[in-house]
């Protein structure tokens, strides 16, 4: 979508969110009059009346116009310089950190996502998120106002266009992922050389009705390749989603997208200036260079170096706004 | 003041609990923000104790004083509930070098209470870590007085 339209898109919607407002004050002001006596005429009398008439249904209409105007205003929304230079910034110390939590020893050539480190953030409440996690209800066994962790910033990466939420209640155990866990319970590693996660970079994607077609057969006692190699494959991804705190379901929609399943991943909480738990730091790796231990004093010095930088960003993101 | 001591986290290893899930190693650890990095003793003479003061990487947050016994009083975060100082009251005791060090199985003691309120029970490895690094380095601790 082109920048021009965007703008135009995002000003409409406020436009619409204001006049909403506006109709809406009108209504309650028209309400106010007492126009019972039908042999009275006043100023704009018609649509007093058709206001008192109708207030129900424009009340209604007026709220659902509202709820569009502010979707289409965040959905429009553009970026300003002020958070391209933040988010410049956090991605920055991010690289920096990555350097030193793998060791220093990753190449040039060593491809950003096989190493990355994640900022996850806590949120509250989440109000959308994909893919769903069931049929009708899209946030499967919880609610918007669960308390989520959502992916805030991601070494090399500056788009944010990654999906992932984990979900983070108070109660340790139902904190998803190595970042809920890290979250709830300070520092977490899933993988560790030699005892390493599930690689499952040679496990390809199987859609669901084929999925079915081929446990039916695995249960009816078929020895055909296809359908043992399945039942190999969904064991691998069974065992790489208990050891991660995730679901199957969401293992097989990360290699339907052929996004990188690491095979070690180190996350640690994250605490703010007043020592409040505020998101997890995960560190994954997909290749023989993991995270360093985090007890370790070269990371904590990076850590220490990170975690300045963040509160100073912080600090200085909410002077300015 | 004294130097600070650093806490050497090879020889004073941070608790962690290990498990296997399908083979895979899991090992569930403290966070990073509550292992102390340097610890150091003193006396402070504005308010007339010895004091045992922990640094974590983070820095200092809001503080409440607990008192835990008629002369030992801990110091702690109000959200992380870091431990950040012990504070021993030696002029009532008329403690010296040698009588302190008869005193850390009580300061010790007074951590552990920390673990059984319902506020920071869930601390506990952070308070056991913090009182294995006082005992090991005891020493360098209490020349500080």
């Amino acid at each position: 979508m082109s920048r021009g339209l965007r703008l135009a898109l995002g000003w409409i919607s406020g436009a619409a969110e204001t006049v909403v407002i506006l109709a809406l004050a009108c209504v309650a002001f028209a309400l106010d009059v007492d126009a019972s006596d039908e042999s009275k005429h006043f100023l704009l009398e018609g649509a007093v009346r058709f206001a008192q008439e109708h207030a129900t249904e424009i009340g209604v209409s007026g709220l659902a116009f509202f709820a569009a105007g502010r979707l289409g205003k965040w959905l429009f929304a553009e970026r300003s310089e002020d958070t391209r230079i933040v988010d410049r910034l956090v991605v920055d110390a991010l690289d920096e950190f990555r350097l030193v939590a793998f060791g220093r020893q990753l190449s040039a050539a060593t491809p950003p996502d096989h190493n990355r480190v994640t900022y996850f953030r806590h949120r509250h409440f989440v109000w959308w998120i994909w893919p769903f996690r069931g049929i009708i209800w899209p946030w499967g066994k919880a609610f918007p106002g669960t308390g989520w962790l959502v992916i805030a910033y991601r070494s090399g990466h500056l788009t944010k266009r990654a999906r992932t939420v984990f979900l983070a209640p108070d109660h340790a155990a139902d904190c998803e992922g190595v970042a809920g866990q890290a979250y709830r319970r300070g520092a977490l590693r899933a993988g560790k050389a030699p005892k390493k996660l599930p690689d499952l970079s040679t496990v390809s994607y199987t859609g669901y009705w084929k999925a079915t077609l081929l446990q039916m057969r695995e249960f009816f006692g078929s020895t055909k390749p296809s359908v043992l190699n399945f039942a190999h494959e969904r064991q691998l991804v069974h065992a790489y989603a208990e050891a991660t705190y995730t679901s199957s379901r969401q293992i097989w929609y990360r290699l339907g997208k052929k996004r990188p399943c690491p095979t070690s991943i180190l996350g640690i909480q994250l605490r703010d200036h007043h020592n409040r738990p505020v998101g997890a730091l995960v560190m994954d790796s997909c290749n023989e260079h993991e995270c360093i231990d985090s007890d370790s004093t070269q990371f904590k010095q990076a850590l220490t170096k990170l975690t300045k930088k963040l509160r100073r960003i912080e600090r200085l993101t909410y002077e300015g706004s | 003041m004294t130097q600070w001591i650093e806490v050497n986290t090879e020889t004073i290893s941070p608790p962690t609990e290990s498990s296997e899930i399908h083979g895979v190693e899991i090992v569930v650890g403290l966070s990073p923000y509550d292992i102390p990095q340097k610890v150091r003793g003193y006396y402070d003479r504005h308010i007339n104790r010895f004091v045992i003061e922990f640094k974590y990487l983070a820095g200092r947050e809001r503080e409440l004083v607990q008192q835990e016994s008629d002369h030992i009083s801990l110091v702690v975060g109000k959200e992380s509930g870091c431990l950040y100082e012990i504070r021993v009251n030696v002029a009532e005791l008329n403690a010296d070098r040698v009588k302190l060090k008869m005193l850390l199985p009580e300061i010790g003691n007074a951590i552990q209470k920390l673990t059984k309120s319902p506020r920071f029970s869930a601390k506990k490895w952070h308070y056991e870590y913090a009182r294995d690094v006082i005992t090991k380095n005891a020493e360098q601790i209490l020349a500080g007085q």
